[in-house]
């Protein structure tokens, strides 16, 4: 069935909800970051080598998902990609 | 400007990144011993000059439309790109790197609109990127870097600049990172019927091609962690200013009669024309029995998105890995998106062949302006029909093989399938190879 929109809809600025959220965890990475650990030492950190411990090993792959999703989705910018330039339309 | 919309504690929030990005103190520095920092030093600049990387990828990407987005628009696609990405250590200290690009682009709607004045600038059948970059450090602890980026595609020309700074901490077990990038966008205005050439001017239409432009301001920051021997993480924050022409050229929308006897007017020319559509119009291959005008796409020329990302991988042994990420999503125009990703990574023989199975769910809902369906009676100033723009939910799954051949050549194979609660499934596919060198 159709759904009809008013054109008289007052716009929300923003969900309040996910703002609030947004700042906290803002705020609890900034106090983190500044503090931060020191626990781990450089011989401590062998498992990081390993090829399946690493954040991003195929640029190729990242390349395309951010592109897909950046076309494909109402939303873009995260891991890996900033919210960029270009049509972007599918 | 971007940073005086943002509210107060966003912005102070955002400062004290940057602060923390600053170098500390002097003593921090000082407190190592020689030997330390010469350890230290060795370590961070590892990267020879001379050595680099080379990454090819052959990727596709197609989905259906079983009619449940737009119900005026078959969105079927298929995208095919092949991409190269390398970086090259010119000297120790100083790095290159950069990615070229082609996708070759065929949907239905593109096809349909062949035969209309121009084609419909439908993604325009091709698209060329390029990214070229450098990093410098400035010592160990410390890199900055920029790049350059240049697309072209059939309506589309787009130039960028990016810029980064980096600084580790905490023996390197605490990574800062800012990046600020700007997009500079120019658009051939080629509407939903392929008709690029009218500008109202007051008095009349001209036939001077309509143009516009976008600019994109987007402002990154990423906070890389070491938890434990086995845990690591990544946690971000992105805030992003667009302003412009920010619709989709060719998207229209269809304002529907509530009698679908009742006779549309003739088109009309000027800064709101339209296109009639009758109940025998073979322009978009209606099923429903409907009567109606025909508008191109209208949204704001404006629009600021925000987005919390994150993940943390652990190493539950030498041979596997798991992995949780997300992001949450929220911009002016009403969307709010939400994104779960957990990974399982696996070694399947030691250090030569591993998998990686990934599941991601993804939930987002409409911009305000969206709606499947228009009143002609009641049309609204900003409309969209775009099923992108829509509330939907996403869930994918898709698996990855990696075959390390030797220590410097890998090839990697990957696919994805999404299913999607609009009925716009899609299928990824990628494979490729690096070499390092």
């Amino acid at each position: 069935m159709s759904a009809h929109l008013s054109p008289d809809l007052p716009r929300k600025p923003c969900k309040t909800g996910l703002c609030g959220l947004f700042i906290t965890v803002l705020l609890f990475f900034c106090i983190t970051a500044t503090f931060g650990c020191r626990g781990v030492e450089h011989h401590q950190k062998g498992r990081f080598s390993s090829a399946i411990m690493s954040f991003d090993p195929d640029g190729s792959e990242i390349h395309f998902h951010q592109k897909t999703y950046y076309s494909r989705e109402g939303s873009a910018g995260g891991i890996g990609a900033a919210a960029g330039g270009g049509c972007g339309c599918y | 400007m971007l940073l005086r919309k943002l509210p107060p504690p966003f912005l102070i929030a955002i400062l004290a990144c940057i602060a923390a990005l600053l170098p500390k103190t002097a003593s921090a520095w000082q407190e190592r011993t020689a030997e330390e920092t010469l350890k230290e030093s060795e370590r961070s600049f590892s990267n020879e000059a001379g050595h680099g990387s080379v990454t090819f990828g052959l990727n596709y990407y197609q989905n259906d439309d079983n009619g449940d987005g737009n119900p005026f628009l078959d969105e079927a696609l298929t995208d095919i790109e092949p991409v190269i990405i390398f970086d090259y250590n010119v000297t120790d200290r100083f790095s290159i790197n950069g990615d070229l690009s082609y996708d070759y682009v065929s949907s239905a709607s593109l096809k349909r609109l062949d035969g209309l004045g121009h084609q419909s600038g439908a993604t325009g059948d091709y698209y060329y990127g390029a990214n070229l970059g450098g990093a410098y450090k400035l010592n160990p602890d410390l890199r900055i870097g920029g790049s350059l980026s240049f697309s072209t595609e059939y309506d589309y020309d787009s130039i960028g600049l990016g810029s980064f700074v980096a600084r580790d901490l905490n023996n390197k077990n605490t990574t800062l990172k800012l990046n600020l990038n700007a997009f500079q966008d120019s658009i051939d205005v080629i509407r939903w019927n392929g008709w690029q050439g009218v500008r109202w001017d007051g008095l009349g239409s001209s036939e001077e091609p309509e143009t516009d432009d976008r600019t994109t301001l987007s402002l990154t920051g990423n906070w890389y962690q070491i938890i434990t021997p086995t845990t690591h993480s990544e946690l971000g924050i992105s805030a992003t200013h667009q302003s412009g022409f920010l619709e989709t050229a060719y998207n229209f929308v269809v304002m529907e009669y509530d009698d679908p006897d009742h006779d549309p007017p003739s088109r009309t020319l000027g800064p709101d024309s339209f296109h009639p559509l009758t109940r025998d119009d073979d322009l978009l291959d209606l099923d429903e029995d409907i009567t109606g005008q025909i508008y191109s796409e209208k949204l704001p020329d404006t629009r600021t998105r925000g987005s919390i990302f994150g993940r943390v991988r652990t190493s539950l042994s030498p041979a596997t890995a798991v992995e949780l990420g997300g992001r949450l999503y929220a911009d002016s125009w009403g969307i709010s998106s939400v994104t779960i990703e957990p990974r399982l990574y696996q070694w399947l023989i030691e250090d030569k062949l591993s998998a990686r199975l990934r599941y991601r769910f993804y939930a987002q809902t409409a911009a305000d302006d969206y709606s499947a369906h228009f009143e002609m009676e009641d049309p609204p100033t900003f409309r969209t029909q775009d099923s992108d723009l829509g509330d939907f939910t996403a869930n994918g799954a898709g698996i990855k093989f990696s075959w390390y051949v030797s220590e410097t050549l890998r090839f990697d194979v990957s696919g994805d399938y999404i299913l999607r609660s609009d009925g716009i499934d899609q299928v990824l596919g990628g494979a490729g190879f690096n070499w390092a060198f």
